[in-house]
């Protein structure tokens, strides 16, 4: 048997570090700009207090993204408005510094601060921050042939199409350290890859990532002729598309509700011990995020593992406790099949379903006849085959001996970089769910 | 935005009449547009062609049962204004008639005469209310508002007004529902998409002409909205993976009682046809149609590996309604069918008529399917109507429903 390993993994609150930094830019810029902010109120009243409390309601106005992500589009969109921002209709131009720029950002976000009474977890204000004051800074702060890229293009006399492009570019670029700095810290979090984490963080703020680069040109575009009232306007697509997401997280929450009242069928009937739906999927979730699958796969991984025993449903004899592990092999495809058939007659529930099918595949048919078994469905007949030994029991005593009985299939019946993985995350009980999913967590399996 | 169109593949010849109509009203209206002069730049013409090209290539997205978002209503609006009335209506005709979707002919045409119709009257509205057709030099929000932004909201209203009213008569040409009632429901469910059409097309053309990025303002409007169509794409799939997501359900329930296969479905479909025949509203019909699927799922739950015990009887168990209501319970999206089926349950209160609908489609299904005799489904109806459980008017409104589907002796 191999004993279980001792040692806990510390994990350091990066969400905390990085709210440190922001900190630490704002106290920069405040000594730095504070007077130049002074000066700026003066000059533009009208736009500070706009951007101020366009930022702070965007920062309450947060997208829940299905996997837990949080963002604040509107804010980041006025954030990165303001760090482009030059010439205003009636007005003198935008001619402020960087550190303006983070000190009016601040601001916005101490006004939400205040409403709100709490951080993000994730650090999502530092994060917004930091990439606004890069991008202050390079459009701002960088001379380029004497002059800066903000001298050189708020300028009426350059093709207002050229400018344009600039502004493309001088948003996507605090869109990407936004992503990036959001991607680092999940991935020190959840001890998984940065290239998969980053993967992962494109992929799902697709839609805003195409949806901020427009209002910041739009933004310095227009405000030269509509005056401030420019500033809201240019935020209008993005609050389109901040609704359908909204939306769309609602509907994806219900979703999971239907996957787990729908796993809670063998329950009712009598065929499956209570919970240990639920238990296997927010196991193996944990188990697929320590071996790097990405948010799509883990959240397959985590419907397949709720849906698993469906096909129990049509025996005409419960198995005992409804422990599929217990159940001669034969028993266990036919389980699994039928599970599978059932789960089919969903729509976009196909790849669930091919991982409810593979689960009673043995390891060793991946080694010997080289069969094609997702990663997820080994994990999901690991982490099935440990709920059944321990039936939900937590004790040291019943994890070593369900650990134990794994280990006699260990590299026959089961992979034996998955129970690796498995004991990595039991060895810190109580494993930790996914940081930031907490919000779904009343109705959800995690 | 359009609304759906004729849903069924047959379309009656009231509303055959209807479409022909419109297209004629739609090429007089383009012919009194060009007589009067409005002759768009073409070059300006098919640039917006062009540039509608991507917004083609995504299509329409179906945000509810009977709002659909369409970027292209968007260049519509604002081509009132770039191009006139004639330019806009020409816009509306050839875009829509090239959209990708698979439809039927006619509503293609059909769609194809609104989107025409609403660019002239969208032309002329802003036109009558002001409108300025130059709008490059205008600076400051009193100007804008004034010669742009006030004379666009007009327009935007008389599409939308416009639009809600052509439907509605469709609606009510295809499948007799009441026109006031039709253009009551769309111009609540579609009124806040017009809104965003009105801003955006602001947007447009304060970006093309003031600001001077000309053709290059699509481009930077094109990514926060193919962003939102996306995310809106990303939604209905996730909307309809849910529904299907019933199936999985009815699923289970078949593979446990092989007899019922077919059965749910059959009934969801007989009960939301009957209900809409009634005239009942969009989210009624619905929740009918899922309460319907799932009135059988109380067998799911039965603690041993049952078998029906005995032959299928016209009548629902209540507690099996309980077990149904209760397994379903707390799924917000199945909330309007949960109260059916508690409904269901509980004979003697009240009768619904979606309770009705159901009782008497299941009843009628079981006939159907278990009993050889082709007087077996009038029989069993006629219980039900000595019982008092289903009105004359639901077992009327069945029996034309069941005249009318396949199969039905």
């Amino acid at each position: 048997m191999s004993p279980l390993p001792t040692t806990r993994e510390v994990s350091l609150p990066w969400g905390r570090l990085l709210s440190v930094v922001g900190l630490l830019t704002v106290v920069i810029a405040a000594w730095f700009g504070g007077a130049k902010l002074l000066d700026a109120l003066t000059v533009h009243p009208e736009v500070i207090v706009t951007a101020v409390a366009l930022i702070g309601v965007g920062e309450l106005l947060r997208a829940h993204l299905p996997s837990g992500r949080v963002l604040a589009p509107l804010s980041t969109a006025t954030t990165l408005s303001v760090a482009t921002l030059a010439d205003i209709n009636d007005q003198a131009s935008f001619d402020v510094s960087a550190s303006v720029v983070v000190l009016i950002v601040a601001a916005g976000q101490v006004l939400a601060l205040v409403v709100r009474r709490r951080l993000d977890p994730d650090a999502g204000e530092a994060n917004r921050l930091l990439a606004a004051a890069l991008v202050a800074w390079v459009w701002r702060g960088i001379p380029v042939d004497g002059s800066s890229l903000w001298s050189l293009h708020a300028s009426q006399t350059t093709p207002r199409w050229e400018a344009a492009v600039w502004l493309v570019g001088a948003a996507a670029l605090g869109l990407v350290a936004e992503r990036v700095i959001n991607g680092l810290i999940r991935s020190l979090q959840l001890h998984t890859s940065l290239v998969t984490s980053l993967g992962d963080e494109f992929q799902q703020a697709l839609p805003f990532t195409w949806a901020l680069v427009s209002p910041p040109p739009i933004a310095t575009v227009i405000v030269p002729v509509t005056g401030v009232i420019g500033l809201p306007l240019a935020l209008m697509p993005v609050a389109l598309t901040l609704v359908a997401v909204r939306r769309y997280a609602a509907v994806e929450l219900t979703f999971r509700q239907t996957i787990r009242t729908l796993s809670r069928l063998t329950e009712e009937g009598g065929y499956t011990p209570r919970e240990h739906a639920r238990r296997t999927a927010q196991l193996g979730r944990a188990v697929a995020q320590r071996l790097d699958l990405p948010d799509r796969e883990v959240r397959e991984l985590e419907y397949a593992a709720l849906l698993h025993d469906l096909g129990q449903l049509t025996l005409t004899a419960p198995i005992p406790r409804g422990a599929t592990v217990l159940a001669a092999p034969s028993d266990q495809r036919s389980i699994a099949h039928t599970g599978a058939a059932i789960i089919r007659r969903g729509t976009q529930l196909d790849r669930v379903a091919a991982l409810v099918e593979r689960q009673a595949t043995p390891y060793r048919a991946v080694v010997e006849l080289t069969e094609d078994v997702p990663m997820a469905a080994r994990i999901l007949k690991v982490v099935n085959a440990f709920d059944d030994h321990t039936g939900g029991q937590r004790s040291q005593a019943s994890v070593s001996a369900a650990i134990e009985r794994i280990h006699l299939g260990l590299g026959y019946e089961y992979d034996p970089s998955v129970v690796a993985a498995l004991e990595s995350v039991v060895a810190t009980r109580p494993w930790r769910p996914v940081p930031g999913a907490a919000r779904q967590q009343g109705s959800d399996p995690s | 935005m359009t609304a759906e169109s004729p849903g069924r593949n047959v379309v009656p010849r009231g509303a055959r009449l209807y479409i022909v109509g419109v297209c004629a009203l739609t090429g007089v209206a383009l012919t009194v547009a060009a007589s009067q002069g409005s002759i768009p730049e073409w070059s300006t013409l098919l640039a917006l062609l062009a540039l509608s090209a991507p917004l083609w290539l995504v299509g329409d997205t179906q945000l509810t049962d009977n709002v659909t978002l369409s970027l292209v209503s968007v260049v519509l609006l604002a081509a009132a204004v770039i191009l006139g009335p004639l330019g806009a209506g020409l816009l509306g005709v050839v875009v829509v008639g090239l959209t990708r979707e698979r439809m039927p002919l006619w509503a293609r045409l059909f769609n194809m005469a609104i989107s025409g119709l609403l660019g002239v009257a969208g032309g002329w509205a802003y036109a009558a209310a002001g409108g300025t057709l130059d709008p490059s030099p205008l600076r400051g929000p009193a100007d804008l508002v004034r010669e742009l932004a006030g004379p666009l909201l007009v327009a935007d209203l008389t599409q939308a007004v416009l639009n809600v009213l052509l439907i509605g008569g469709i609606m009510r040409a295809a499948q007799g529902v009441p026109l006031r009632l039709q253009a009551a429901r769309l111009l609540l469910t579609s009124g806040p998409v017009y809104v965003g059409y009105g801003i955006l097309a602001f947007l447009l053309i304060v970006l093309w002409f003031p600001a001077g990025l000309g053709p290059l303002s699509v481009l930077l409007l094109l990514g926060p909205l193919l962003g939102a169509h996306w995310t809106y794409r990303q939604y209905t799939a996730q909307r309809h993976a849910q529904e299907q997501s019933l199936h999985v359900l009815v699923g289970a329930l078949e593979h446990k009682h092989p007899e019922l296969v077919g059965h749910s479905d059959r009934v969801a479909d007989l009960s939301a046809r009957t209900a809409e025949h009634l005239g009942l509203g969009v989210s009624e019909v619905g929740d009918i149609r899922r309460a319907a699927m799932l009135h059988d799922l109380g067998r799911l739950a039965h603690p041993s590996p049952s078998v029906l015990q005995g032959p299928p009887t016209t009548h629902i168990a209540t507690a099996r309604l309980d077990r149904a209501a209760q397994m379903v319970e707390g799924l917000s999206f199945l909330a309007g069918a949960n109260d059916i089926l508690g409904q269901l349950g509980r004979a003697g209160t009240p009768e619904s008529l979606a309770r009705q609908i159901i009782v008497a489609a299941a009843a009628a299904d079981m006939a159907l399917t278990f009993n050889a005799d082709p007087l077996a489904v009038s029989r069993v109806l006629g219980e039900l109507r000595d019982e008092g459980a289903v009105s004359a008017r639901v077992l009327d409104a069945l029996t034309w429903t069941l005249d009318r589907s396949p199969g039905t002796p």
